[in-house]
């Protein structure tokens, strides 16, 4: 048998035992978690009775109630998208190995931003609406943190992918650190940052639909008012709305993103 | 003439091992137009751009215009550095800007940081700027974003982005390695011409000897690390280029006519 054939076989056991292992763990959560297959399947009927019973037919009698909310979320997204936006491109650059002005300071942010980032976000929110007790505040300040954490990296990952023979030409000029950033670094980062900028913006608005279920404000928080007093065609109608707004919102941050890149 | 670029011992050793460069003495006289040549791994790249420390010397002395540059602070590196243009094989412009504003960067150096940044580029700058454009014929690329040009084009903004730090000193590392002949003529009269008429210095390194003797005031080998010749083009014969060749014949005149061959016995096993 020669080489390849014997690696070839190898990589196939190790497939088959992964595979292996996988249904085992499924088969054991299922067990451990008391997993009941026949409550699931007899659910299905109920929550499609729900969704299209209960549901049916949207109330659109107080659509006007909804404006509020919907320009408050978006009034949110803009705000934590472009906070977020500036506090994370510093801590960029800061951060990039190319753009870092010490190692030092590189590890201690990358830590503190893998924090953020693996903190949940629902959980940010929660501690947050203790902290500043519910409303709008919370809401914006993890949609803030959700942005910190998401961007600095994505930000970071794209600063230490650009050409760095330009760069190099631009510092053999006697260039400083401050000008090597504005005239090689920035203009080479600028697609990048728009695109996950306005990216960031897309989950903002979604977000922000579920922050409303924790108490942080938004067209979230109607849906949430609106099922505990059972007016589930009121609910029906705030889903509605979300749903094309998220449209309208992907929709026109494509049409950004084709006019700037 | 004076003396602009005294080395002395100049020895690079890379965190891998290798011993780039291993006691280069040089002396480069104000006007000088020098050709390194040297096989490929020679340590020609490595020589020029420990001269303005985009690679970090590990031992010896570099001497410019009276200003140690191994022991310069940023500061004075920066001044040193502003002092000498540098040319690359791959132009190395910021494709994102525009022909102009690549040109501009040569005079970063001389500016305060916060007028860099804030693009406050004096009228005299841009005008000086155009003017160099002009003069290698690319009056009509002035406003062009710097990718949409071709190579050519792009080494000759290359070159006008040097000569607008009025250098003492230019640093060419292969410019023409990457062009057709007749792209490699122009970049190359360019680089020759400004550098006769406004008193640069040039230190360029070559794959082919024929440029080199064609160009060249002096001409220095480089073989292993070491210095292997030195002297006028008339002074480097046959017998001198097949030394500095020696095993590696086939690198002498032509440059290279493939990119590295993926290495055949590094296939990997599927
Ligand atoms: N960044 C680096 N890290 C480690 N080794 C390097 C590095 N750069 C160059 N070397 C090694 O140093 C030696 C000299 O390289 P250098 O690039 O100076 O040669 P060169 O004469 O310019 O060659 P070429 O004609 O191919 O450009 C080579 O053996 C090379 O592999
Ligand atoms: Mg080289």
């Amino acid at each position: 048998m020669n080489r390849a054939e014997m690696l070839a076989r190898q990589r196939k056991a190790k497939r088959l035992l992964s595979l292996l292992l996988f249904v085992a763990a499924t088969l054991f959560s299922v067990w451990f978690i008391e997993f009941d297959i026949m409550e699931f399947l007899s659910g299905i009927p109920l929550f499609l009775n729900f969704l299209f019973v209960d549901f049916m037919p949207p109330n659109l009698d107080d659509l006007s109630k909804y404006l509020q909310p919907v320009l408050d979320t978006l009034a949110f997204g803009v705000v934590a998208t472009v906070l977020s936006s500036v506090i994370a491109l510093i801590i960029a650059f800061l951060m990039a190995h190319n753009t870092s002005p010490h190692p030092v300071v590189r590890v201690v942010l990358r830590s503190i931003i893998s924090f953020i980032r693996n903190v949940p976000f629902l959980v940010w929110a929660a501690i947050l609406v203790v902290l500043f007790g519910v409303g709008t505040m919370p809401g914006i300040f993890a949609l803030i943190l959700l942005g910190i954490g998401f961007l600095s990296r994505l930000y970071a990952e794209s600063i230490e992918e650009i050409d760095k023979h330009a760069v190099e030409a631009v510092e053999a000029t006697g260039a400083t650190y401050l000008q090597k950033l504005r005239q090689a670094i920035i203009p080479q980062f600028m697609p990048g940052y728009i695109s996950w900028t306005l990216f960031m913006f897309e989950i903002t608005i979604r977000a922000s639909a579920i922050l409303g279920i924790v108490g942080a404000g938004g067209i979230g928080s109607q849906i949430k008012l609106t099922m505990d007093l059972f007016q589930y065609s009121s609910t029906a109608t705030v889903v509605v709305i979300m749903i094309i707004m998220i449209l309208v919102v992907e929709y026109v941050t494509q049409r950004i993103r084709e006019r700037l890149l | 003439m004076t003396i602009l670029l005294e080395i002395k011992g100049l020895t690079k050793k890379y965190n891998a091992g290798t011993v780039a460069l291993d006691g280069i003495d040089l002396q480069v006289k104000s006007k000088e137009f020098i050709a390194v040549i040297g096989p490929s791994g020679a340590g020609k790249s490595t020589l020029l751009r420990c001269i303005n420390r985009l690679v970090e010397p590990t031992s010896g002395s570099i001497d410019f215009l009276g200003q140690r540059v191994e022991k310069a602070n940023s500061r004075d590196l920066r001044h040193v550095r502003s002092q000498i243009g540098m040319i690359f094989q791959h132009y190395n412009l910021v494709s994102r800007l525009s022909v102009l504003e690549n040109v501009l960067h040569g005079r970063l150096g001389y500016m305060s940081s916060i007028a860099g940044v804030f693009n406050r580029y004096s009228e005299e700058d841009k005008k000086k700027a155009i003017a160099l454009l002009h003069k290698v014929g690319l009056e009509n690329e002035v406003y062009k974003r710097a990718d949409e040009l071709s190579g050519g084009q792009k080494q000759r903004v290359g070159v006008c982005r040097a000569l607008a730090q009025q250098p003492q000193l230019i640093l060419a590392d292969e410019p023409i390695a990457s062009l057709d002949p007749k792209s490699s003529a122009v970049v190359m009269d360019a680089i020759h011409r400004n550098c006769t008429e406004q008193g640069i210095a040039c230190l360029v390194n070559l794959h082919q000897v024929e440029v080199a003797k064609q160009y060249a005031s002096r001409i220095i080998g480089i073989k292993n690390g070491k210095m292997v010749f030195d002297g006028p083009p008339e002074a480097l014969t046959d017998y001198h280029a097949a030394l500095i060749y020696e095993g590696k014949e086939s690198q002498m005149y032509q440059q290279q006519v493939a990119e590295e061959q993926p290495n055949p016995t590094g296939r990997k096993y599927a």
